[in-house]
């Protein structure tokens, strides 16, 4: 008997502007990097079936226009988020230099939401470069991706699936 | 044709409601964008991940709250793709029932999209100007992608005006 159990969870990627929300969600989803650099909007809904452990998890992903303040996004747009991705840009210190207001924020608004930062871009710095910019961030970001090359993509959506299981069976 | 139906002719290319029980089930639509007569009876939730998304939060609407507005949202709505302004609200003539109001408004979006884009590409280069940095890879293809249809645009203009002065000659 197959003992698959299936959930559905609702995360959101949020951030400041062209900070590859959007890119990270194409190259996660569809496998593809977007050639040119076309601005969300409003908001933009995908979804992917991940599998942990007994889990096949349906991942509904809002990807919802760069905000460098996320008290601009509407409380009912981050209503029944069970996980937010916070991206930032490793090469431009405006979006993560208040990282830990935005992340307090956040985690007031909605409290039982499981968070991963992630610091994207990381294809155009060297490694000296990634450190120095590292060192100087707020917050340490919980993964270093890169959307252009599919660094860590996957892994990233999968931990935070990983968190929302394990935060599923708790309850 | 009075002034109504003037305008109820002009907003049916805008504009659709779509009617769905609390169950998620499908119970009307004026199918004006799309046809959802095969639809009906089926699951709002399951036709569209949208709205199986915020299906947790319609509870919210019992409270007396005000509608659930999404401005701008992607999406494709039966192989309808484009840029919607999407609505839900109790309906009013049947209160176990949502009312989903979806705008096209993709002709809007697109040209703000545009605008938008290349105001944050300057953003993004303000900054790296700043920071003394330069990433090439990152602009250019951006820049130049847009230079050349701006370019083209031109293009077309010039040559709309011109062949509109040959034409009042």
């Amino acid at each position: 008997m197959d003992s698959t159990k299936w959930i559905s969870k609702k995360i959101a990627l949020l951030g400041s502007h062209a900070v590859g929300k959007t890119s990270l969600i194409s190259q996660f989803v569809y496998q593809k990097f977007p050639e040119s650099y076309l601005t969300t909007l409003g908001l933009k809904v995908d979804k992917k079936t991940v599998e942990i452990a007994d889990y096949r998890i349906d991942l509904v992903i809002w990807d919802i226009a760069g905000k460098d303040d996320t008290a601009q996004v509407p409380l009912y747009y981050l209503k029944g988020c069970t996980g937010i991705i916070y991206v930032v840009d490793l090469t431009r210190p405006s979006t993560y230099n208040t990282l830990d207001q935005q992340l307090s924020a956040l985690k007031e608004r909605v409290p039982d939401t499981q968070f991963i930062v992630a610091g994207n871009k990381c294809d155009l710095l060297n490694e000296q470069q990634l450190a120095e910019k590292i060192s100087e961030m707020p917050i340490q970001p919980d993964v270093v991706t890169s959307a252009k090359l599919g660094l860590n993509v996957e892994e990233m959506f999968l931990q935070l699936a990983q968190k929302l299981v394990h935060q599923h069976e708790s309850q | 044709m009075n002034l109504n139906e003037l305008k109820l002719s002009i907003l049916n290319q805008y504009a659709q409601l779509v009617v769905f029980d609390r169950s998620g089930t499908i119970v009307d639509s004026c199918n004006s964008l799309v046809d959802l007569s095969a639809a009906i009876g089926r699951s709002a939730y399951d036709l569209f991940p949208f709205i199986d998304s915020i299906q947790h939060d319609l509870h919210v609407l019992d409270t007396g709250s005000e509608n659930l507005t999404y401005w701008g949202v992607e999406s494709s709505i039966y192989g309808l793709d484009g840029f919607f302004d999407f609505e839900v609200a109790i309906h009013e003539s049947a209160d176990d029932c949502y009312l989903w109001l979806i705008q096209e408004r993709s002709e809007f979006y697109r040209t703000y999209q545009e605008v938008q884009g290349e105001r944050n590409l300057l953003r993004m280069q303000q900054e790296y100007h700043k920071l003394g940095v330069n990433y090439e890879d990152e602009f250019d293809r951006d820049f130049k992608r847009r230079q050349e249809i701006q370019f083209g645009k031109d293009l077309i203009i010039d040559v709309d005006v011109e062949q509109g002065e040959e034409d009042w000659w």
